[in-house]
């Protein structure tokens, strides 16, 4: 019986390994995010004033909706091929191998995301240190944001229609973090002290790793078990 | 007490149960509600700052309490039917949530038209709005869930799961007004302290409370028993029951 950190570094190194083989659809998701942005400075009027002031809510938007697009595939293959089964029957927990799972796609989404913050920065002309706040933000609330956004592709899995009614469960349940996130940026523009926020986007991203894995193991035990 | 409620785990007696006490929290809801209501609307005192529009508050109070404690009990019985496997939690389970869901609707509704005279806005982004709005998304999220599964055990045990997990936003609803700077009230109804609101304003807003909670208690036994006759239309009990009365 493997140890509770081998097994976590195991799928941990399984599921980097799997998506750098297939980094086609991280581009996808990450081109998604970067373009459904770069329409808004194109569309709305050209307002040097307005740009900034919308930029931390857009982000947040379309973080949100590039994750729910590509939560799917974080699960789909595996059920479908039936290596969940085959988890299922391994006397693993199998909160720990989800969490393991969706730490490894956090932590390639990452580097992109971070990448394309000069990038919306530019866009929307920000400043330097409300890019850096864009960025932490970004950082401390992506996992939550991933982890729910899993949870709502793995009630996807067995119900008969996805993509419309995913985004009815997983609003509800994004909405602090989309709050915080996004007013995190607006306070720190203002001059106003961020770090309350930050404290509790942080928190709210740590609840998620730690307790959303077994509402994932449950949800996903219930699909296999019809 | 302990045996009373483990029978109601049995579908037959949980149905026979519903019959038996339908007609007594019937009787209770039209009580609390008729005469709570009309005291409220009708008989008790203006209020200084707001005058006679106050009255909204006797039907927004119990529909917002009602949202969050039908909530609670949703919790409650999904870590039966989690832990324990009592099936008559599931069923009661989606019924529970259409009660909540046209509570918490009705709640950020009149909560609007009290809101229009008071604060000037239909609707502003203050913490309790917000967060009753996202209790009224998550129970719509509840009740999708419950209709889209194929079988519907397998529904209700995803629908528990997802009833959990919103669990988290009932402490943020109830204590936003005190960790946030709200435009809403805070709370003058209390369970430790003194109430902050006058006994002849109290007394009808108690009992159109009360009326309201036996209402939803009524139409949720009254839900409850007809899908449980659904669900377990193929045992003996329920044939001889359809047999019994004349179609």
């Amino acid at each position: 019986m493997k140890g509770l950190w081998q097994v976590f570094g195991h799928f941990f190194k399984r599921e980097l390994l799997l998506q750098c083989r297939q980094l086609r659809y991280l581009l996808n998701s990450v081109l998604f995010f970067f373009i459904f942005l770069s329409i808004f400075p194109l569309s709305l009027p050209y307002d040097r004033a307005l740009l900034p002031i919308l930029a931390p809510g857009l982000t947040w938007v379309a973080i949100l909706l590039s994750f729910l697009i590509s939560a799917d595939r974080l699960l789909l293959q595996d059920y479908e091929q039936g290596v969940m089964e085959q988890w299922l029957l391994s006397g693993d927990s199998l909160g720990l191998v989800l969490c393991a799972k969706v730490m490894a796609h956090w932590f390639l989404t990452l580097l992109p995301i971070l990448l394309c913050c000069p990038l919306i920065a530019l866009l929307f002309g920000l400043q330097g240190r409300e890019m850096g706040l864009l960025a932490a933000s970004l950082l401390c609330g992506t996992p939550g944001l991933l982890f729910l956004c899993t949870l709502a592709a793995a009630f996807g899995l067995s119900l008969k229609q996805k993509p419309a009614f995913m985004a009815l469960i997983v609003l509800p349940l994004t909405l602090p973090l989309l709050i915080f996130g996004a007013g995190l940026v607006t306070l720190g523009m203002q001059g106003l002290a961020y770090t309350g926020y930050l404290a509790l986007l942080s928190a709210l991203s740590l609840v998620c790793i730690a307790l959303i894995p077994w509402a994932l193991s449950g949800v996903i035990r219930i699909s296999h078990a019809a | 007490m302990w045996k009373f409620l483990y029978q109601l785990a049995s579908p037959k007696n949980f149905y026979r149960f519903t019959q038996r006490v339908q007609p007594w929290v019937a009787a209770l809801a039209l009580f609390g509600l008729g005469l709570g209501l009309t005291w409220g609307l009708v008989f008790a005192p203006a209020d200084f700052q707001q005058g006679e529009a106050y009255r909204i508050m006797y039907v927004h109070v119990p529909c917002a309490f009602l949202s969050l404690a039908l909530y609670a009990w949703m919790g409650f019985l999904a870590v039966l039917l989690l832990v324990w496997r009592i099936k008559i939690a599931g069923i009661l389970l989606n019924v529970v949530a259409e009660f909540g869901a046209c509570m918490a609707f009705l709640a950020l509704a009149t909560g609007s038209i009290w809101g229009k005279p008071m604060w000037g806005a239909w609707w502003v982004w203050d913490a309790r709005l917000t967060s009753e709005l996202i209790l009224l998304l998550l129970y719509l999220a509840v009740l999708i869930t419950g209709q889209l599964a194929k079988q519907r055990a397998e529904g209700d045990r995803l629908t528990a799961i997802l009833a959990l997990v919103g669990l988290v936003d009932l402490p943020v609803i109830h204590y936003s007004v005190y960790w946030w700077n709200t435009l809403h009230q805070g709370a003058s109804l209390r369970l430790f302290a003194k109430p902050t609101i006058h006994s002849s304003m109290l007394y009808p807003l108690l009992l159109s409370l009360l009326g309201l909670i036996s209402f939803c208690a009524w139409g949720i036994l009254y839900k409850a028993g007809y899908e449980v006759l659904l669900r377990e239309r193929r045992q003996t009990w329920v044939k001889e029951l359809c047999e019994e009365k004349p179609a």
